[in-house]
């Protein structure tokens, strides 16, 4: 899918923006730091997840002195009808989200439109930084993959939040209410099993394509004989890799029986998807522990390029590509990696950057934008 | 924000607290309100005292009425022997509506959320506890208890946990089918939902 027409009001450093893209496949905003290139991918993001790569607190979005800073795309299919989304903040943090026109009260009516793949700085921090950060990644994948995994995982998301509250009253119970209390426990627990497994079983089945994929891609880029494999880690206890969806379920049970005492001494729940991880590992070692730089890098570019051809596959249309000032973070033997996977036709390639130079210029052809950002404008 | 004189600032102060109501709304209703006759302001001003002072639960039911026991569970031909869970006087409305239900209900007033602080000691379980005991030791037969709670994780906690306590006195449970809404989408739907409208499905 590609972006024909984005407008945005009041958006960060943006009072009004309105620009026509057509058919354009590589864009590239060229501009000194700080005039709106960020804010304008960031923008496209949050069209597209209703969340920011840059920061949680979607307010400051809104510009100075407004209501409302708004979002509103027109988006091309190869074989679909046009999709028209609008994404608005307002000062006092509600939201407004509107599809084809019509205005989505739930988000998770909203999200899962738009397929993105978006790579920053941050990206290539990933697979070193916290289990949280990979979660992460892996939820916005899934989100884009299959449009119920949203609500499936803020439903989770809330059992675990009404089960550690309810943990925190049980340290300060004895006697009946203990005993009553107890039982309210296990009402939490059989939801949280019933929901936990679906999200593990789903998180896995993604993958261990992303893991075939990645063997590939990975193979193109570092241009050596080695191996990746990207696994998943629960904290289940037991080999999952084999189990369906009712052994899982039955699993994670289990364990939440079994951490009982020890979950009501800490006020938190210690086991489930919540806590679970993802593991890259290259040669047989782990990568977090083990890699060097360069092999980070490689793997986190790789992981990029796989996940583009993850959705690709699925939803057989390529996803939109956001490159926020990585190239001036990759070599040029990796640079050029990323330019052979890119170019592949269709696929529409969002970048920004201070100076277009180097290998990424070749790129840029007849039918392509270069566009020049300064002081929250755009010139052709 | 502007000046208002005393009694106005209080009349939009207290609006303003009310659910659902913000600064601008608050203004609007008592400016409203200002304009309209005294006896206009008179009779909603006793309505208000009136609900207040006459509405209490139901000892039977523990929905809100002005009579005790209520005129849902005095009504002759309602049945005694059904009696349908839900959290909310409002869902007893929603449900009197449909003009399907002719048994009798029982209100919880809320649903079971730690969060919220809100527990099965806040809800109204030990007066259903008491209330099936009574009708059975009373040699009253009760055919079928119906939960009708609302879809979400806490109406699903809700619906265990009573599920479980009321399991020994062996009265045949049910709840409401849960399907998709009129005009959803079905691919949208959440798994939850799915599953349950699945489970919940009709011969044609
Ligand atoms: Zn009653």
């Amino acid at each position: 899918m590609w972006l024909q027409f984005i407008e945005l009001n009041q958006f960060r450093n943006y009072k009004s923006l309105k620009l026509e893209l057509g058919d354009a496949r590589q864009i590239a905003l060229v501009g000194f730091n700080a005039q709106g290139k960020s804010n304008f991918l960031e923008s496209l993001y949050l069209l597209a997840f209703a969340s920011s790569f840059r920061t949680a607190s979607l307010t400051e979005i809104v510009q100075w002195g407004s209501t409302i800073a708004t979002v509103e795309g027109n988006f091309g299919y190869k074989h679909n009808v046009p999709l028209s989304l609008k994404f608005g903040i307002y000062k006092n943090g509600k939201r407004q989200a509107i599809v084809n026109q019509e205005h989505q009260k739930r988000l998770s009516n909203y999200i899962g439109h738009i397929k993105l793949v978006c790579f920053t700085p941050k990206d290539l921090m990933m697979l070193t930084g916290q289990p949280s950060d990979r979660r992460q990644f892996i939820d916005l994948l899934l989100t884009q993959s299959y449009p119920r995994y949203y609500s499936l995982l803020q439903n989770y998301q809330r059992l675990i939040k009404q089960r550690n509250a309810l943990l925190k009253n049980l340290k300060k119970r004895t006697g009946s209410q203990l005993a009553q209390e107890l039982d309210e426990l296990d009402s939490w627990d059989a939801q949280i099993s019933q929901l936990g497994a679906q999200i593990i079983k789903r998180r896995q089945v993604v993958l261990t394509d992303l893991s075939r994929l990645l063997h590939g891609t990975h193979a193109s880029v570092s241009l050596m004989a080695e191996k990746i494999e990207l696994i998943y880690r629960s904290n289940l206890g037991e080999d999952i890799s084999q189990m369906g969806l009712s052994d899982l379920e039955q699993s994670l049970a289990k364990q939440l029986k079994a951490k009982k005492t020890s979950d009501i001494l800490h006020g938190h729940t210690s086991v489930g998807p919540h806590r679970d991880d993802l593991s890259f590992v290259l040669n047989g070692h782990e990568l977090k522990f083990f890699g060097s730089q360069g092999q980070i890098r490689t793997v986190a570019l790789a992981l990029k390029i796989a996940e583009m051809k993850y959705l690709s596959d699925l939803f057989n249309e390529p996803p939109i590509l956001l490159l926020d000032d990585v190239f001036s973070e990759l070599d040029i033997k990796r640079q050029q990696a990323l330019i052979e996977h890119i170019q592949q036709p269709g696929i529409q390639t969002f970048l920004t950057t201070t100076h277009l130079e180097g290998p990424v210029q070749r790129f840029f052809n007849q039918g392509s934008k270069i566009l020049h950002v300064s002081g929250g404008s755009i010139f052709q | 924000m502007s000046y208002l004189t005393p009694p106005l600032g209080r009349l939009v102060g207290a609006f303003q607290k009310l659910p659902g109501i913000g600064p601008k709304s608050a203004q609007r209703l008592a400016f409203h309100i200002l304009k309209q006759p005294q006896s206009t302001v008179e009779e909603l001003a006793q309505a208000l005292l009136d609900a207040k002072a006459q509405i209490r639960f139901c000892s039977i039911c523990s929905n809100l009425s002005a009579q005790d026991p209520c005129e849902l569970c005095t009504h002759p031909q309602r049945s005694k022997a059904t009696i349908c869970i839900v959290a909310d006087s409002r869902d007893v409305l929603a449900l009197e509506k449909t003009h399907e239900y002719t048994g009798s209900y029982h209100v919880l007033q809320g649903l079971i959320s730690p969060m919220d602080g809100i527990g099965p000691e806040q809800l109204k379980i030990r007066e259903l506890v008491q209330r099936l005991r009574e009708h059975l030791q009373a040699d009253g037969q009760i055919d079928e208890i119906i939960f009708a709670l609302s879809p979400s994780i806490e109406g699903e906690a809700t619906t265990l946990y009573l599920s479980k306590l009321l399991r020994p006195m062996q009265i045949r449970m049910s709840r409401i089918a849960y399907g998709l809404p009129m005009g959803g989408d079905l691919e949208f739907a959440d798994e939850v939902t799915l599953a349950r409208a699945m489970e919940g499905r009709q011969e044609i």
